[in-house]
């Protein structure tokens, strides 16, 4: 086996080595991290300084991924010798590692200008995990920062230090912000926007020394200036790290050069990332270390033919609600070029296309970055825009009456809502000031709209105006972005437009798609308002719907057959044992719901399985009644008051083969002891003296609660019946996914007994009625898919014959 | 150069908007119909936990696998929605009824645009069921 070894474990280094792996190298690979951390997302070290992000959220992959795929990681080795000629690399510790191909993947360090006192308590850098955690401690104890650096990096850093309750100050060297990315007016843009939150930005100002005897006290600069700080962050951009490169002798100019196929000029030696130059460019954003990584797995599995040819630079920032984007060629002068503009001083909108003959070269966009995919596709495509010409800029024609552009034209002062007396200016502010993003978070923050209410959507335009692309719909009501319906509704729409089709409500109502969220919970919603008289469409269901069976991390299923109340028989058990054997079932384990589980079952074997066991299904796999446990109670239990098991097998063949929103598990107990923890289900019976208690929304699950008391009954009988009303009434008012443990509470325990048992006899005979009418509609899908699939492939993957002839064709 | 097609299916034995593991060589790939004639071959493993592609579910044209809910582009084969890696796409052909796909011809693609700066990938709610 060859010996790969990559110096580097950063973002580029490891998206690299995950390239190499899925070309199914045959190589050992090791890889030495000069950081003593697992790799993580560099990127996201501005929202852990920004304290939006703990620190553990940030590792891209863990211990793990390095087992798992062989890897040899030596963490906290840094490599400061490379001798090609004896293919060897030399860490600190003075190990010496030896290697058939190497990688470099040092990305870059942070670039230090001679300042005098750089070396002072309270100075950082920006630049990895350490920085971050050694600029968190600092911010406890300072109270004013300096950032040296007024690029992407010293911007990210500016806001972190702001949010952690500090006084900032940006210095920047030259007369604009993020000179690299903004022209002239751009900068104007963003520094306007910058100092609205609350960051002062220094332009045109040469720092000349740190000041302070072992601390810093402050910055001196060329003009004789003086800005007191007790912290300073340098952050004067990157430089590619090439120190090791230049020990292996490699061609090096800013960067380790390399070719398209990502080759530097030792044929055993490659390199990726922001420390390797590439047609004159070096990179510092990740999507081009991405592109690269890709090319270079190619070349280094042998299979090379995949060329790098760069990357149109793009970079989309966000502090605190600012969005600016810029790409490619920004810079107007020049022959042949030429500029469409937008500027809107009042809402810090600045939006810039430079044009070179038909095609868009280069974009910025400032305080609005919405259309920044749109410009980025035109610019990577080097499309032609001339039939576009007219509004380039705006995809469709301004709006008419009624739109946001529509409101925004509102004087600030003009009253938006009238019962709370709210001004548009103040909801504009509000929402900018603290990032909100949808209709709720406005009304809690202005208390707009929290009067009669009727001011609702202009109050929303107004937020979706100024959001841009941040607005969010209101979470809980709708189903999903599919199809953007409360879920109450979706469920009148079904039933008044007689929707029988999952496909057809995403056609007339949504985005003709969906997706994994809204499919199986629009199937919920279609099987719930027919009440099974439909022909289902199974590929609008979860694979565990589609075959009955719970899929597990391996791709194979289980197999839980009903066992009602927890009883079962020596036949039973035998049956279980003579299939587990003749299928090789891996594994037999006794569930928390008081049933057996096969474990390990292939899903072609699934069918054949249920027709040997015949016994029905118990839908572990399923939103739908799963079991009753229960305790022995009065047959064999010395304490029991209540005859549990025969009630609990009663109440479990009641409901079995129903679907219901969420799962829902039930327990029968004799005696108050609640030896079935009937307290913890969604349904519960505890027998007392002389009757039984009903409970529900019970459950012991993602989070633990005890069940209410439905009510009290003397009977058998009519503790049935009240667990049967609220059974229906969860199946018709339960959101899809919404356990009775949250739907009791959204409710209210008195709200569902004045509309079950409490409620008029015709009410009640209403939800016995439909109950009734979907139990006589639901059967056992193992008895009935095992004697007949629902296509002939339900189960059944594609087995190829290894012997297999292929068809050429030219 | 030769291609090499290889039968795997006739064209009406994957539902319309499902998929089906294809077993060849000891390799796993993921087969699927996505209606109106149109078939696409990926490798059979997520890239996130190597979950079977070929039991999630179909929407437009991305897969969702069934383990923990990643989104797989069928054009690409690439994570979207903020999820990193990739697999490999197959070419595909319908000759007479039945589907052929070239195993030796699979390719890593690029990705799609689809967000500038790569997201952590999201927490969508999942469709767990346990026992």
């Amino acid at each position: 086996m060859e010996k790969l070894v990559v110096v580097g474990n950063g973002m580029a280094g490891i998206a690299c080595v995950e390239a190499i792996l899925k070309h199914n190298p045959d190589f050992n690979i090791t890889i030495l991290s000069e950081e003593p951390y697992y790799n993580y997302n560099r990127i996201l070290l501005s929202s852990v300084l920004a304290g939006e992000k703990p620190l553990e959220e940030i590792y891209i992959n863990t211990q793990e991924w390095y087992e798992k795929n062989n890897i040899n990681l030596k963490l906290g080795a840094k490599a400061v010798d490379v001798r090609p000629d004896e293919k060897v690399v030399v860490t600190d510790d003075g190990a010496v590692v030896s290697y058939d191909k190497l990688l470099l993947a040092t990305g870059s360090d942070p670039f230090i200008p001679p300042i005098e006192g750089v070396q002072k308590e309270g100075v950082y850098t920006f630049r990895n995990m350490a920085d971050t955690n050694g600029i968190l401690e600092y911010c406890k104890k300072a109270k004013k920062a300096v950032v040296i650096g007024g690029g992407l990096l010293g911007l990210e850093a500016a806001r972190g230090i702001a949010n952690q309750g500090l006084q900032v100050s940006v210095v920047h060297l030259m007369d604009r912000l993020m000179d690299v990315q903004l022209d002239a007016v751009g900068g104007q843009f963003l520094k306007r926007e910058i100092e609205k939150l609350g960051i002062e930005v220094l332009l045109s100002k040469n720092t000349a020394k740190i000041m302070g005897d072992k601390c810093v006290d402050g910055v001196l600069f060329k003009d004789g200036s003086i800005v007191p700080a007790d912290m300073v962050v340098i952050a004067c951009g990157i430089r590619p790290n090439v120190a090791l490169a230049k020990k292996a002798g490699l061609k090096i100019n800013r960067g380790i050069v390399v070719n398209d196929h990502m080759e530097t000029s030792d044929p055993n030696i490659f390199a990726v990332g922001e420390c390797v130059e590439h047609n004159g460019k070096v990179y510092g954003l990740v999507a081009p270390l991405y592109d690269q990584g890709k090319v270079l797995a190619a070349t280094i599995t042998g299979n090379k033919g995949l060329v790098y040819t760069g990357s149109v630079l793009a970079t989309k920032l966000k502090v605190m609600g600012i969005e600016l984007f810029s790409a490619g060629d920004y810079k107007d002068e020049g022959e042949g070029k030429e500029r469409v503009c937008y500027e809107d001083h009042a809402f810090g909108v600045y939006k810039k296309l430079v044009i070179q003959k038909t095609r868009v070269v280069g974009c910025i966009l400032v305080g609005d970055a919405r259309d920044a995919n749109r410009f980025l596709e035109m610019i990577r495509k080097e499309e032609n825009v001339s039939d576009k010409r007219k509004n380039l800029l705006f995809e469709e024609a301004p709006a008419v009456a009624g739109s946001e552009a529509d409101v925004m034209s509102l004087p600030d002062t003009e009253t938006i809502c009238g019962c709370i007396g709210v001004s548009k200016g103040f909801i504009v502010s509000s929402v900018r000031d603290n990032g909100l993003k949808t209709l709720s978070e406005v009304k809690k923050c202005t208390k707009a709209s929290t009067g009669c209410g009727t001011c609702g959507s202009v109050v929303e335009r107004i937020l979706k105006a100024v959001c841009g692309a941040e607005f969010q719909e209101e979470k809980k009501d709708i189903l999903c972005h599919c199809v953007p319906y409360a879920k109450t509704q979706l469920r009148q729409m079904i039933r008044t437009q007689e929707l029988r089709k999952v496909q057809d409500v995403l056609d007339i109502y949504g985005n003709g798609v969906g997706c994994s969220s809204c499919k199986p919970a629009l199937s919920f919603l279609v099987d719930e308002v027919w009440l099974g008289a439909h022909k289902e469409d199974r590929s609008k269901r979860f694979i565990n719907d589609r075959v009955h069976a719970n899929i597990q991390k391996d791709g194979t299923f289980s197999v839980v057959p009903r066992m009602r109340g927890g009883v079962t028989t020596p036949d039973e058990l035998r049956k279980i044992a003579d299939v587990a054997v003749k299928y090789k079932v891996p594994m037999v384990k006794v569930t928390g719901s008081q049933r057996l589980d096969l474990l390990g079952v292939k899903k072609e074997d699934l069918p054949k399985i249920w027709a040997e066991l015949g016994m029905p299904s118990g839908h572990a796999y399923a939103k739908a009644v799963r079991m009753v446990k229960s305790c022995v109670g009065t047959d064999f239990c010395r304490f029991g008051t209540q005859n549990s098991i025969e009630t609990g097998i009663e109440l479990e063949r009641m409901f079995e083969n129903l679907y219901t929103p969420a799962k829902v598990k039930m327990g029968c107990v004799g005696c108050p002891r609640n030896c079935a923890e009937a307290t913890v289900k969604d349904i519960g019976l505890v027998g007392i003296e002389g009757g039984w208690q009903v409970v529900i929304g019970g459950g012991a699950g993602k989070s633990v609660r005890a069940a209410d008391i439905l009510c009290t009954v003397k009977t058998t009988e009519e503790a049935l019946d009240a667990a049967a009303l609220f059974f229906q009434y969860y199946r018709e008012n339960g959101e899809y996914l919404e356990r009775t443990y949250d739907f009791v509470p959204r409710l209210g325990l008195e709200k569902i007994r004045h509309e079950t048992i409490l409620a008029s006899e015709d009410v009640k005979q209403g939800l016995r009625d439909r109950l009734k009418k979907s139990k006589e509609r639901a059967k056992d899908p193992w008895a009935v898919e095992s004697k007949k699939p629902v296509s002939p492939m339900q189960f059944q993957e594609l087995v190829l014959p290894k012997e297999m002839e292929a068809l050429i064709l030219d | 150069m030769t291609t090499k097609w290889f039968r795997v299916a006739s064209v009406d034995s994957i539902p319309v908007q499902e998929g089906r593991r294809v077993y060849f060589k000891k390799n796993e790939f993921a087969l699927f119909n996505l209606g109106g004639g149109e078939f696409v071959a990926l490798d059979g493993h997520c890239p996130h936990k190597q979950g079977p592609l070929a039991d999630g579910i179909v929407a437009g044209n991305a897969v969702f696998c069934p383990l923990h809910n990643w989104k797989i582009s069928l054009n690409t084969g690439c994570a979207l929605a903020g999820g990193a890696g990739q697999v490999k796409v197959y070419p595909v052909k319908v000759m007479d009824r039945d589907v052929y796909v070239a195993f030796s011809e699979g390719k890593l693609c690029e990705p799609e645009a689809e967000a500038v700066m790569p997201a952590a990938a999201s927490d969508d709610e999942m469709n767990v069921a346990n026992q």
